[in-house]
């Protein structure tokens, strides 16, 4: 969907900070995708109730991010043992399951691929609204 | 031009035709003349399963009938007195060892007790055997030669324990298992087997054997066993990955010998494009496939697959990535020998040569 918020200079850093949702509008644990000018975002809100915010578009064949699902990063302590990740949240994409780490963008099984890496915003929570700095 | 070859033996310098790279061959195989041989070497009560004209006549072998004139061997390799190809040091010496000037060459057993799959006391006891007879009759007499340890691997900490016996010795470089069907070693049962082989600093290497099949099982002609079998092969390599073997034993190295190479670019990119999807499944694996692959994982040249194009095989190469993961092989006595005079094509670079035919293989293997 479009973002619905004003533009607003942010302080000093050629970014425009645009309100995108309310809080309420996501639950934790889901993503959302929205529109900003030509940029299109996705918007998750992981299960401790923050946000994080990266590009909406994989990398690899242009799936639409924010149709797939978070989670907590499946991570080992051994071969034959999983559990997830108590730090790491990962957004995986609809089509192929491809991870993207939601602190940094980057495709955990591909780090060093540049190109593999989402851009990653700053977002914050004022007064119930959600805004992205772009 | 004549220059004397390198390697001794028997104190006297072996003086012949010139001598153009140094070689390492990291495939030639020892045969015993029957199962018999190796009744000195087992104490009761397995030496009487052998030593009868009715007992025990090995592990199953190879189900096929071989099209070839004289089976399974290269013609000139044939014996006079009707033992197999491969079982007379003299003339391995003379075939291989003196005529290519080779310097070092790495035994790989095809008796594979693990083949057995039943009687496991009995199967250790004749890796054992196999292992004693390999040191006195081959290590002991030419100093050029490295060898690798016979197992019985579905009895794993049996198998550790042999590895721990025999591994002291330097002139075993690596532990030999059969690239079988029926079963795949990354599994934590077959662990001990590795943790054995770091803790010897030892190679583990795979290679055909009388239970390699092929993704189908046996197809009716040998030239679709052979054509179809690096599926074996490719099976075990990505059960180790996925399994978190190279994650758990950090130091291991493996060898695939025998099993063609060309076929890994492909292997590497569909696991690595697999990974990035699957990861959630095996998240004990850390690294991308193919890292491993690189790092780890060393390959023999023969048999060789031989393009229309021969740049195209040095494509091939050059897609994998690294320089040093081909070491050259002969599979001496076989059909499908390899000299190292010609098996590599004009389009590989002599730098590159040099390492395939020798440095790679002394790298890997620290002799």
């Amino acid at each position: 969907m479009a973002s619905r918020g004003a533009l607003t200079d942010a302080a000093g850093s050629g970014q425009k900070r645009h309100v995108v949702c309310r809080l309420e509008d996501i639950p934790p644990g889901a993503v959302r995708g929205y529109r900003t000018g030509n940029r299109r975002i996705a918007v998750a809100r992981l299960d401790d109730g923050s946000f994080r915010v990266v590009a909406d578009t994989c990398p690899h064949q242009a799936a639409r991010l924010s149709l797939g699902s978070i989670e907590r990063m499946w991570v080992s302590d051994a071969p034959g043992t999983l559990r997830q990740s108590e730090t790491r949240n990962v957004l995986l994409c609809p089509w192929h399951g491809f991870e993207f780490d939601l602190e940094t963008g980057g495709d955990p099984c591909v780090p060093g691929r540049p190109d593999l890496r989402l851009k990653t915003y700053r977002v914050e929570v004022v007064d119930g609204e959600v805004a992205v700095y772009l | 031009m004549t220059e004397i070859l390198r390697g001794e033996r028997d104190g006297r310098r072996q003086e012949g035709k010139a001598s153009k790279a140094s070689v390492v061959d990291v495939d030639i195989h020892e045969m015993l003349t029957s199962v018999r041989d190796l009744a000195p070497y087992l104490d009761e009560p397995w030496r009487s399963r052998v030593d009868v004209n009715d007992g025990y006549k090995g592990p199953p072998g190879n189900p096929y009938s071989f099209p070839q004139p004289t089976g399974v061997a290269i013609q000139d390799a044939v014996t006079d007195d009707g033992s197999p190809a491969g079982s007379k040091l003299e003339l391995v010496q003379e075939q291989v060892l003196d005529r290519y000037g080779i310097e070092n060459a790495i035994l790989i057993s095809l008796f594979h007790p693990t083949d057995n799959q039943i009687q496991p006391e009995f199967a250790t006891a004749l890796a054992s055997a196999y292992n004693d007879w390999v040191l006195e009759n081959w290590l002991e007499r030419d100093e050029r030669l490295r060898s690798s340890i016979t197992v019985a691997a579905q009895e794993p900490r049996d198998a550790a324990r042999e590895i721990d016996r025999v591994g002291s010795d330097p002139r075993f470089v690596q532990v030999i298992l059969p690239a079988v069907a029926h079963h795949v070693f990354g599994r934590p049962f077959y662990w001990p087997i590795f943790e054995a082989a770091q803790r010897n600093d030892l190679v583990v290497a795979f290679h055909q054997s009388g239970g390699t099949r092929t993704a189908v099982g046996l197809p009716p002609y040998y030239i679709e066993w052979h054509t179809a079998i690096s599926q074996a092969w490719q099976s075990q390599l990505i059960s180790l990955i996925a399994g978190g073997v190279f994650d758990e034993f950090e130091e291991l190295k493996v060898a695939m010998i025998e099993s063609s190479w060309t076929w890994v670019p492909h292997l590497m990119w569909r696991f690595d494009y697999n990974y990035r999807s699957l990861r959630r499944e095996v998240p004990w694996v850390k690294r991308l496939p193919s890292e491993y692959i690189r790092e780890r994982v060393r390959f023999s040249t023969q048999p060789m697959e031989y393009p229309e194009d021969p740049g195209d095989l040095y494509r091939m190469f050059e897609m994998i990535g690294s320089d040093e993961f081909l070491m050259f092989a002969t599979d001496y006595p076989h059909w499908d020998f390899d000299s190292p005079e010609q098996a590599l094509p004009h389009t590989f670079p002599r730098a590159l040569k040099e390492k395939i035919l020798s440095s790679n293989a002394r790298n890997f293997y620290g002799f």
